[in-house]
């Protein structure tokens, strides 16, 4: 079993198989061997800890994206289709997924970065800058200058 | 509230009357004397040159004050965007999902001002940057500008 404890002080004990899901904490376990010295996870919180290890516990027996895979990413069409588990556990209100987001970013679980990214990516696929800054509570902060030049660039786009 | 606004904006409006009032004097010949009738005269033309000044004194206030408002208002929406959940995230994610919502032949088939990278170039500053940033989203002209050949066809370009 590994011991986290969060940036709240919290302590999280977990199966190996599930903790090793994070990149990071897989390779801190091989640099420390066995130990039962808690991980301090200084950039995450419980309640985030918590949505990710409920990711993890449920992906623990998939394997591991390998490095072929991660550089074969760049080269194939990405598409933007997430499983339906995964769409059910990242129905979260918008500050737990940006956080989820960043959190897979620092424990380095690309799946579930992938998972996050996709979610926000479908939230903006279609939508008018006007609309997007709506979702998000953007506001805009362009000059007067600035707002010409993007109008400009636009009606180039148009005239192709 | 409005005591303490009225006595700075007094201060500043004196203080730029001063400077327009000796910019007017340094440029002006200097004084000859003159004699009786002639200073009724020159009195109302001082009261004239007086209110010039104060015209004058009161553009430059009103310019100058709605150039600093503007720049701080601009500062203000940069640090509030900057503190949205969405803007904490790094560029390099900011970049994937950018990434993501321009693939799949369905971005060519939305309007132009929906259509990635176009619309994310233009919500604010930081996604512009972002976006700008991301070369790998200009690159796939396909996504952003359909072939009239798949358009004939009926299809996208194969994703």
């Amino acid at each position: 079993m590994v011991n986290l404890v969060t940036s709240d002080n919290e302590s999280f004990t977990v199966e190996k198989a599930v903790a090793s899901r994070s990149v990071l904490i897989k390779n801190m376990l091989e640099d420390v061997g066995e130990s039962d010295q808690p991980i301090p996870l200084p950039n995450v919180t419980a309640s985030v800890l918590k949505k990710v290890l409920e990711y993890c516990d449920h992906h623990k027996n998939e394997p591991m994206p390998t490095s072929e895979d991660l550089a074969a990413e760049d080269t194939r069409k990405r598409t933007t289709d997430i499983g339906e588990w995964d769409q059910k556990f990242i129905q979260v209100d918008q500050e737990m997924l940006f956080e989820i987001i960043l959190a897979a970013n620092y424990l380095d679980i690309k799946p579930l970065l992938d998972v996050g990214c996709k979610t926000v990516a479908n939230m903006i696929k279609g939508k008018t800058p006007e609309e997007i800054r709506k979702l998000f509570n953007i506001v805009n902060d362009f000059t007067p200058e600035e707002e010409a030049q993007i109008k400009k660039e636009n009606e180039w786009a148009e005239d192709r | 509230m409005d005591n303490i606004i009225s006595a700075i904006v007094s201060e500043l409006f004196q203080t730029i009357s001063e400077q327009v009032r000796r910019n007017r004097q340094t440029a002006n010949n200097p004084q000859i004397p003159i004699g009786g009738a002639q200073r009724l005269q020159a009195g109302l033309l001082d009261l004239l040159l007086e209110s010039e000044v104060l015209m004058d004194a009161r553009d430059i206030t009103i310019a100058a004050t709605n150039a600093c408002v503007k720049q701080l208002i601009a500062a203000a929406k940069i640090r509030y965007n900057n503190l949205l959940p969405i803007n904490r995230l790094p560029n390099e994610v900011l970049a994937m999902i950018f990434m993501f919502s321009a693939c799949c032949h369905t971005n060519s088939s939305y309007p132009l001002e929906a259509r990635a990278p176009l619309n994310l170039s233009g919500v604010s500053k930081a996604w512009r940057e972002a976006a700008l940033d991301t070369l790998r989203l200009w690159i796939d002209i396909d996504q952003i500008f359909p072939s009239p050949l798949y358009s004939l066809a009926g299809r996208g370009p194969p994703s």
